[in-house]
């Protein structure tokens, strides 16, 4: 074993290692949660929000710093793949995740306390569950990927369930669980299978096994091409693509918001992570990635399904928390459009899926972060009619959430528009003109469901009687919300090297 | 030099001065007889400083160009909305001063931009990389064409503004916020030469205007708002989509990346992906125009805005749809543009000037009409543009600028009396002239700049247009219906307008709620003197403004000639071609980004692939 | 005189700019201080502007260069604007002025006729609040109406000829206050739009044949417009015989329809007769001819001095002035003369029929009116201009004179009748002339002008049209070997001569009833009795158009007042200036007894009528005495009609004419409901369309757009989430359908291929690659190397020969062996046959020839900066 080992595998190091402290200080904290208690800094949350965010964003600055040395210069990082690939791809997710993670548990840091679920569990879980998004982003191997995919879905099932007494909340969790095993059963025989098929369990081979086959001698393509449908549904869940998205809403809506947005953003990132290796990768050649006849078509099926459904369906929505969801649903679509593309227009499409991703994640946990800033104690805001007149009660608030979702709506000059911009001209680079109108399309009705939130906080008053919240009050709330504004600012103006580094990241795979 | 030479020298000011002071009558105030005096003599000295001297003598005394003299016009509205942000609400006073001295800095700083002689070319040309990974640059710079609607810009907000202030009194941060916001995204707007910049831009645009027609605006105006922002967006998508197809053909032709609009001119691209692509760009920008049939969020808009949102819609943000069309449809599609024009100006006649004018006058609701009449006299700018003969051109320049000054005074004055009555309904007035003879007089004045009287400034915008339109070519053997048919909407602005004045000042004063109200306050005069007195600047001076814009309009028609008559000699079935540089004059080409590597030579579309590009050809 | 020459030379005359620039400072002064001015102030600032004006114009006059080829004063402002014309080079429009001997006479008109008036209006507004307000519409529209004869150019005129009608539709609802008022000022603004429609159709056909708008120039190639132009079928329209060629089995309903409208050959027009045709709307518009003359009767809804200014002597007269002026382009069309003579010959007779029995005094000088400048267009139709405009001339003084004293009546009658309509009925005057001794002799010396009375003005003008056209012809100017396209027929100017006759005729018959019925016989206003005072609630003058008329007549006691009372001396010295002149006008150019000072001077502005206008036959020279005596002999039939009529039977056979025709007399009565007719036709299919586009708007347009659109998305939104029912089965159900999707799509075979033909026309060599699938094997079949087996093999290379079809078949066979096909077709054209896949280049007539694919460097300044620019 020697130091570069170690380097290249500290993000994941330092977070596991920070999550494991944090239990510890957990458990000999006095801090109990105390249900009758109006004191919102008596809880677990005032010590263990700001430890979780620190950890994870550790994990994001040691990312970035073996980014800098180049993971090519460590010596040793490659003993441990292909189970684990330190490479930049690897690194860029790891960054997001840490990112997406630490700026939800700082949301977390607000909520629990304010709605009465302050139990300290909550920071190790979404340690844990990051962690195992980073093995998942990171994995190069079947068996590894299907590690983390457990590790990070165990937790947030719990994490789904957190509000115990809660029937929706237990309900989602329910359903959450027992779908998402269906998949990750459809995704381990289809594992198996392809194991079966062409003797490896690691992508490169795979992909060596499928592009080398002759007739006669070679893998089975009868169980290879069963093993890509299994896989592509098993990955299609994940980042729930229609039709394979009817839970999102569901568990979305029943979990409390932090994990909302953490499965909306680390969750998704990762299995977008892994989409990218195992279809562009393990799938990327031996007539599979044909346009034809292979899993290209049927991605950018469901990339259409997906963004059409989905935003349709948001536009009927009266929980802005489930329409949150949709959008949700909707940009995996926009995300499913860049990997169809990268088959075509290579490394930068694929960066603008990575790229898009960032700037997804940024906004998604902005929007979702102001929805629980608008909410408090009792009064938690999910409908347009909670909104009403936020903006002229609560003008920063209001504000930061235009932001937020005008970045979602693709309006420049956010980091939202960027993204979509950069997967636009990607899937247009690869003649991929009918997805890149229909991405454009979409974008237009989603902006309707998004506007019709300023159109509540801004140009409504509340309905006579009706209880007016007052927004929390959190410095942890308040912290995600100007880091992620700051982002999407950033990321929408001076895209330049942030993409730079998507592209970069995406060329280490190939 | 003394005094007195001052005195020598700007006679006419001083007196239009003393005049303006002594025109209110006994019971004016102090404070309006000040204010008037000031806007004429202004007026007067604009005059005098526009007055064409010889072109020598000018270019000789000319200053040079201080390149960041449009960055601060942009700039100066989007720092100061942020800087509105951090402005306590409850200080009205400095929120309304401060959004005063950031628009009154932009109108006097782009006077500036008079200073200079408007040759051929760019002028106060800014440029800076922004994503040199995408060439993508802040490019920024005014031609004869943009000056006019920069300085449109900066001189009708400070009105708007001011107009805006007397009659909204909540939310006055929000407001100064999006009208600043609007500011900086209009000018931004008219100035960038990069084709993502001026997306940004475009679309920067449609917030502010979203928030002023939802938050400030009428009963329905929720919808009016989601409608606008909706019908605008859905057009602009598409124009997204046709510009990176544009750029990554650029790309494929030359290897580099450029979302410059002097590079991406010189693409011819193949057939079917000119005329798409022209379609993708003009149909955002007709949306804009408004041109039928894609008119109907306008009238919405405009009902539900309030005064000053209708006022900036109507007199600056139309003319984004025409300007656009002018600079980029024409410019990078020029032969799409050309093969259609005929069949484009018989909608502009029958859809917009005929169609526009007869629904206008069935309107009850005044400023519905005054929207409608905006689709009839858009319908003469586009026109003009589709005329493409350097008369229609410059008449559709000058009529862009004549239908902000007098549509936005129209707008205000709708305003006025929706301020009185909380009602725009014609059928609840009628005698006003005896109530309110100076609103009427004002009222007048306008109506008639808007029928296109001569000695107003509408005859000369809409007789420039009707005169290009019988010469033009492109209009081939329909010059001459079209010629007809334009010059019979001339006939129907008339009845709609005429009607309206009919309805509301004269007859019987027969309603008793409009027997007691006031006439025009002095902030109403204030904001409307400078409006009218550029009617009659316009309509009595349009050299001072059609000069400046000759020289450009002369390059942008001479090079629409050449490069549509080439575009459609060579565009391909297939391939994308790019045209060589010495097909355009230098002095449009100035500022163009430099090449990396030496262009192949009449290269194709399966010429040189960048690093990242993937295979050039759907699959069959 | 000398000295004043030099002081302002000819080609800098500022002289005009005196002339032009007192009314418009008297309108602002008057407009703006008005009310500060008082009523005493804003009279003199109103009369000096006007005299001083006059006083210019009469020096101008004087210093008008005399000599054979006349001359002209001119005085250019400030450049306005310029475009660029059909070749591309620069045309200036300048606010320029230029007066020539027509114009200057124009312009003694309008000062001076427009000073008396002036000075009358002082005297007969002086009761109304809207004094200054009156003033200063009065002096803007001499300003206005100097502007449209000065003008040097088109452009000018025009700003003249909307200025006129924007100051006529201030003036006809200056008392706006009644909606009748104010809805005729709105009729004659936009009737006379139709007619600017006109002339602005022409200034663009002029620019683009002459390049220029000023007179002279046009004037100068007025050759230009002998360019035939296809005016039907218009655009890409085909000619019969082409649509038949084109569409060879049209069926024989379908090919009638559209022969309908479709012509057998192109119908062609001279340029200029389209130009003479637009300009003459223009002119209808303004100088009340048929089908455009409704709006004048009703204009004389406003005060009497505007009728007498505005709608008799002066800018109804613009028509016959722009025609005059123009006169090198009408006469390079016999076509466009011929109708103008046509319809000024019918508005004469038609309006002189309206006026026979109209009971409104000034409706009846207002048809008066129209029926003349029906005289006026004869003159200029038939190329008499000078006779024509010498007719503008006269007109101007009788009937500014008629109408002032019409006024100076109605002054009188508004003692005690308030009511606007009663107070101008002729059934109410009568006897008058014991009262109003000055305005009656006046008014009976302008009827017996008017009516064609020797040796008065309007005989000399009058006669010398109907002469002109009697003797005259036009000859179409030849353009080298080519057929005129028109030619006028030898009758029409005999025919116009008896058409002409009878309208005198009218003309002398309604003037003198109107006399008689004013002037004669018992006064039938009220019950005279001395020493009457007026009553406490009465009411003065300032109740012209108030909304609060007292009827006196209501309670059934008949009317009592003072004596009709002659009016003040500032009214009546106008009128005995201007019967003055109606009585010795006539001798400016009394052609056959060859006093013709006025016909001197003008005979240089229409020096080109020379050419194009000739005598109709041998020896129709000698018949100028003779054809004197219909015209004399019109008048005194005219005159003794209505004097036997109405002097010696007090009017009882027009009571018996309207029981026997009752419906005739109605019709006439009601204008030949003309009015009705255009309400009905045109107002009412405007009407009908504007409806239709204002529904289509909101339901269709916007219906299909934004409503449905919205309905539509709204619509599969719900449906989707019906979907949504929150049961885990369905979820997991919609899961296996996906998954079996996906897996059906993934199973089963798919035979694509790309084509690649690029090199198919040069070499005939074609690539087909099939596209690859997971496990996929390959059998191509009609390849020319056959294969029995599926191999790997995707790619390959066919020849074929010119003019030959091979189609080729793949079949390819998936990891399940399940198998599918795909056959291609690719044929080769043969050699020497145009292909139709080749892109033929269209190539518009204007696109610069450019060599290999671009312009070379150093020709791109000729190409930016095109010829004639500078």
């Amino acid at each position: 074993m020697n130091a570069g080992l170690f380097l290249g595998l500290s993000p994941l190091l330092v977070v596991s290692l920070g999550g494991l402290l944090l239990m510890v200080a957990e458990a000999f904290s006095k801090r109990r949660v105390d249900e009758t208690s109006d004191d919102r800094d008596a809880g677990p949350s005032s010590e263990l929000s700001l430890g979780t965010a620190v950890t994870l964003l550790a994990g994001a600055v040691f990312a970035a710093a073996i980014w800098f040395v180049g993971p090519e210069n460590l010596e040793g990082a490659s003993l441990v793949a292909p189970w684990v690939i330190v490479d930049r791809f690897t690194l860029f997710f790891s960054f997001v995740l840490c990112l997406g993670g630490a700026l939800a548990a700082l949301l977390a840091g607000g909520y629990l306390p304010e709605h009465r679920l302050d139990r300290g569990e909550f920071y190790p879980l979404i340690i844990f569950s990051t962690v195992g998004a980073m093995i998942l982003a990171a994995a190069g191997d079947l068996l590894s990927l299907f590690l983390g995919l457990e590790t990070m879905s165990l937790g947030v099932y719990a994490m789904v369930g957190f509000r115990r007494a809660s029937l929706r909340s237990t309900e989602a969790a329910v359903k959450y669980f027992l779908l998402g095993s269906f998949a990750a059963a459809l995704l381990l025989y289809g594992g198996a299978l392809l194991y079966g098929a062409t003797g490896h369990t690691d992508l490169a081979g795979i992909r060596e096994a499928i592009a080398n086959a002759q007739p006669g001698k070679g893998p089975n393509f009868a169980l290879v091409i069963t093993a890509a449908v299994l896989i592509i549904v098993g990955l299609a869940f994940k980042v729930s693509a229609v039709p394979f998205h009817m839970w999102t809403p569901d568990a979305y809506e029943g979990a409390p918001t932090p994990t909302t947005t953490y499965m909306a953003v680390a969750v998704k990132c990762a299995a977008f992570a892994t989409m990218l290796r195992v279809l562009v990768g393990a799938f990327g050649e031996g007539g599979l990635e044909s346009w034809a006849a292979g899993w290209p078509p049927v991605v950018a099926l469901l990339a259409v399904l997906t963004m059409t459904v989905a935003n349709l369906v948001a536009g009927q929505q009266e929980s802005v928390k489930r329409m949150l969801a949709y959008s949700s649903i909707a940009h995996a679509g926009y995300v499913l459009v860049g990997v169809v593309a990268t088959m075509r227009a290579g490394g930068d499409a694929q960066g603008s899926v990575m790229f898009y991703l960032l700037t997804y994640t940024v906004s998604t946990v902005g929007a979702f972060g102001a929805l629980i800033l608008m909410g408090s104690r009792g009064a938690e805001a999910v409908s347009y009619e909670d909104l009403a007149g936020v903006g002229k009660r609560h003008p920063a608030a209001g504000f930061a959430f235009s932001l937020f979702l005008l970045s979602l709506a693709g309006v420049p000059p956010t980091a939202g528009f960027f993204g979509k911009l950069y997967i636009v001209k990607a899937s247009i680079g690869a003649g991929l003109y009918p997805l890149a109108i229909i991405l454009l399309l979409n974008s237009v009705i989603s902006a309707y469901y998004y506007l019709r939130v300023m159109v509540y906080m801004y140009m409504r008053e509340p309905a006579p009687g009706a209880p007016i919240a007052k927004p929390m009050r959190s410095g942890y709330v308040a912290t995600a919300l100007v880091v992620a504004g700051v982002l999407v600012l950033v990321l929408g103006l001076w895209p330049t090297t942030s993409l730079q580094i998507a592209v970069e990241a995406a060329l280490a795979t190939r | 030099m003394s005094p007195l030479d001052l005195v020598f020298q700007y006679w006419p000011a001083i007196g239009a001065g003393i005049l303006g002071a002594l025109v209110p009558r006994g019971d004016a105030s102090t404070k309006q007889r000040a204010g008037l005096g000031f806007i004429a003599a202004l007026t007067t000295l604009f005059v005098i400083w526009l007055w064409p001297t010889e072109g020598a003598a000018q270019a000789a005394q000319a200053p040079g160009e201080w390149p960041h003299l449009l960055n601060l016009l942009i700039a100066l509205p989007i720092v100061g909305a942020a800087a509105v942000l951090f402005i306590p609400r409850q200080m009205l006073s400095v929120l309304r001063g401060f959004t005063y001295v950031v628009l009154g800095i932009g109108f006097v700083a782009s006077l500036w931009l008079l200073t200079v002689p408007m040759t051929a070319g760019w002028h106060f040309q800014y440029i800076k990389d922004w994503m040199p990974f995408l060439g993508i640059r802040y490019h920024v710079a005014i031609d004869g064409i943009s000056l006019w609607l920069v300085l449109l810009t900066t001189f009708v907000t400070p009105i708007a503004a001011y107009a805006s202030f007397g009659s909204i009194k909540t939310r006055i941060k929000e407001f100064c916020f999006a009208l600043l916001l609007l500011q900086g995204g209009m000018i931004g707007a008219f100035v960038a030469l990069d084709l993502f910049l001026f997306y940004v831009f475009w679309e920067l645009m449609l917030v502010p205007m979203f928030m002023m027609i939802g938050v400030w605006g009428g009963a329905d105006r929720v919808k009016a708002a989601i409608k606008f922002f909706l019908y605008t967006m859905a057009g602009s998508v598409l124009m997204l989509a046709a510009i990176i197809y544009l750029v990554w053909t650029h790309q494929k032709l030359t290897g580099d990346f450029t979302f410059d609009y002097l590079a991406l001119s010189r693409v011819v691209l193949s057939k079917n992906a000119q005329l798409i692509c022209f379609w993708a760009f003009s149909l955002a920008f007709f949306i804009k125009v408004p041109m039928w049939p894609v008119h109907t969020w306008l009238p919405d808009a405009h009902v539900q805005a309030p005064t000053g949102g209708s006022v900036i819609l109507a007199a600056v943000m139309l003319k984004l749809g025409t300007y656009a069309y002018m600079r980029f449809s024409m410019g990078l599609f020029p032969g799409p543009a050309s093969n259609l024009s005929a069949n484009l100006a018989g909608v502009a006649i029958l859809g917009g000037i005929l169609y526009g004018a007869l629904v206008a006058w069935k309107q009850r609701d005044v400023k519905r009409l005054v929207a409608y009449s905006s689709v009839a006299h858009l319908g003469f700018v586009m026109l003009g543009l589709f005329s493409a003969t350097p008369a229609g051109m410059q008449g559709a320049v000058l009529q862009m600028v004549n239908h902000g000054v007098s549509t936005g005074a129209l707008f205000l004055l709708v305003g006025v009396i929706y301020d009185r009555r909380h009602t725009r309904e014609v059928d609840e007035f009628g005698g006003l002239a005896k109530v309110m003879p100076l609103y009427a007089v004002v009222f007048l004045i306008v109506t008639f700049a808007s029928v296109g009287v001569p000695g107003t400034n509408g005859f000369v915008g809409e007789f420039l247009v009707i005169m290009g339109t019988f010469l033009s070519e492109r209009l081939g053997k329909f010059a001459g219906i079209h010629t007809v048919g334009a010059a019979a909407g001339v006939i129907l602005a008339a009845v709609y307008m005429l009607y309206v004045v009919q309805k509301m000042f004269f007859g019987p004063l027969t309603n008793p709620k409009n027997k007691h109200l006031p006439d025009l306050t002095v902030r109403e005069s204030l904001a409307l003197a400078p409006l009218v007195l550029m009617i009659f600047v316009i309509g009595f001076f349009p050299a001072i403004f059609l000069d400046r814009m000759k020289e450009s309009i002369l390059l942008h028609h001479n090079q629409y000639k050449v490069v549509s008559g080439q575009a459609i000699l060579f565009a391909d079935e297939r391939d994308a071609k790019l045209l060589p540089e010495d097909t355009f004059s230098p002095a449009f080409l100035k500022g163009m980004p430099k090449k990396e590597k030496p262009e192949e030579p009449s290269a194709g579309a399966e010429g040189s692939q960048a690093a990242l590009g993937g295979e050039g050809k759907v699959a069959q | 005189m000398e000295a004043l020459k030099a002081q302002f030379p000819a080609t800098n005359f500022t002289l005009l700019a005196v002339v032009l620039a007192l009314p418009l400072l008297g309108a602002f002064v008057n407009g703006v201080f008005g009310k500060r001015l008082g009523k005493a102030g804003v009279r003199l600032m109103a009369l000096s502007a006007l005299g001083g004006s006059f006083i210019a114009a009469l020096a101008t006059f004087l210093l008008l260069p005399k000599g054979e080829g006349g001359g002209t004063l001119a005085w250019t402002a400030w450049r306005w604007f310029s475009l660029n014309g059909r070749m591309g080079q620069t045309i200036p429009i300048d606010v320029a002025f230029s007066v020539d001997a027509m114009s200057a006479t124009m312009m003694l008109v309008v000062t001076g006729v427009g000073f008396l008036i002036h000075l009358y209006s002082s005297e007969y507004m002086v009761k109304d609040p809207g004094y200054h307000r009156f003033f200063a519409y009065l002096n803007l529209f001499c300003f206005a109406m100097l502007t449209l004869v000065m003008a040097d150019n088109m452009a000018v005129l025009f700003v003249g000829w909307e200025g006129v009608g924007l100051c006529s539709y201030l003036l006809i609802g200056f008392w706006f206050g009644d909606e009748k008022n104010a809805t005729a000022g709105k009729k004659a603004f936009i009737v006379n739009r139709i007619g600017d429609f006109g002339l602005l159709v022409a200034m663009a056909i002029l620019l683009y044949y002459t390049g220029s708008l000023r007179f002279a120039e046009i004037n100068a190639s007025a050759r230009n417009l002998l360019d035939p132009v296809t005016i039907w079928p218009f655009g890409n329209l085909p000619l019969e015989a082409q649509w038949d060629a084109a569409n060879p089995n049209a069926n024989a309903l379908y090919k009638a329809i559209v022969h309908l409208f479709l012509p057998e050959k192109g119908i062609q027009v001279y340029a200029s007769t389209l130009v003479g045709l637009a300009m003459f709307l223009g002119a209808a518009g303004k100088s009340a001819q048929i089908p455009l003359y409704v709006w004048l009767p009703d204009a004389m809804a406003g005060p009497t001095p505007v009728s007498a200014l505005i709608h008799a002597a002066t800018m109804v007269t613009a028509g016959v002035y722009l025609v005059a002026r123009t006169s090198a382009v009408f006469l390079m069309s016999p076509a466009a003369m011929a109708t103008v003579a046509v319809l000024g010959c019918a508005t004469a007779i038609f309006a002189a029929s309206i006026g026979l029995f109209q009971h409104d005094l000034k409706k009846v000088l207002a048809y008066s009116t129209v029926s003349q400048l029906g005289f006026m267009f004869i003159g200029v139709g038939v190329g008499a201009f000078a006779a024509g405009f010498f007719h503008v001339f006269t007109h101007a003084f009788f009937k500014a004179c008629l109408f002032l004293g019409a006024g100076s009546v109605i002054h009188a009658m508004h003692a005690r009748i308030h009511d606007t309509d009663k107070s101008q009925d002729i059934r109410n005057m009568g006897g008058l002339k014991k009262f109003m001794p000055i305005t009656r002799w006046t008014f009976l010396i302008s009827c017996f002008a008017i009516a064609g009375a020797p040796p008065l003005a309007g005989f000399w003008s009058k006669d010398e049209i109907l002469w002109r056209a009697f003797s005259t012809k036009i000859v179409a100017p030849e353009v080298g070997r080519m057929e005129p396209l028109w030619t006028w027929p030898s009758w029409l100017g005999q025919g116009i001569y008896w058409v002409g006759v009878v309208a005198a005729t009218m003309t002398a018959f309604y003037m003198f009833r109107a006399y008689f019925l004013t002037f004669h016989g018992e006064f039938r206003g009220w019950k005279i009795v001395a020493g009457w005072k007026e009553p406490k609630h009465g009411h003065g003058h300032d109740d012209h158009g108030h909304d609060d008329h007292h009827d006196h007549h209501d309670d059934g006691t008949p009317l009592e007042g003072p004596k009709p009372h002659e009016s003040p001396l500032a009214m009546t010295l106008p009128l005995m200036v201007l019967a003055v002149f109606a009585v010795f006008a006539g001798f400016l150019m009394a052609e056959p007894i060859h006093i013709e000072p006025l016909g001197h001077i003008l005979s240089p502005v229409f020096s080109r009528a020379h050419d194009a206008v000739v005598l109709r036959g041998e020896g129709v020279e000698k018949l100028m005495w003779p054809m004197m005596g219909p015209g004399v002999a019109a008048f005194l039939a005219g005159t003794g009609a209505a004097m036997v009529v109405y002097l010696n039977k007090g009017g009882a056979p027009e009571e018996s004419f309207k029981k026997a025709a009752p419906g005739l007399y109605k019709l006439i009565y009601d204008k030949w409901r003309i009015d009705e007719l255009y309400d009905a036709v045109v107002v009412g299919m405007v009407d009908a369309l504007a409806d239709i586009f204002t529904a289509a708007d909101k339901w269709f347009i916007d219906g299909i757009l934004a409503k449905l659109t919205a309905a539509i998305v709204a619509f599969f939104g719900t449906v989707l989430r019906t979907f949504q029912t929150g049961r885990v089965q369905v979820y997991g159900a919609a899961m296996a359908l996906g998954l079996a999707g996906v897996g059906f799509f993934l199973v089963r075979p798919h035979a694509d291929a790309t084509v690649d033909d690029s090199k198919l026309r040069s070499a005939g060599e074609v690539v087909i690659s099939a596209a690859p699938g997971p496990g996929y094997t390959y059998r191509w079949e009609g390849t020319g190397t056959e294969q029995k087996d599926f191999s790997q093999v995707r790619e390959v290379r066919i020849n074929v020969n010119p003019g030959e079809t091979k189609d080729v078949k793949l079949h390819v066979r998936n990891a399940f062996a399940q198998e599918a096909t795909h056959s291609f077709a690719i044929t080769r054209p043969g050699r020497g046959f145009p292909s139709s896949a080749a892109p033929i280049p269209v190539v518009p007539g204007n696109v610069v020839p450019a060599g290999g694919g671009s312009i070379p460097a150093k020709d791109i300044p000729g190409l930016i900066n095109p010829r004639g620019a500078q």
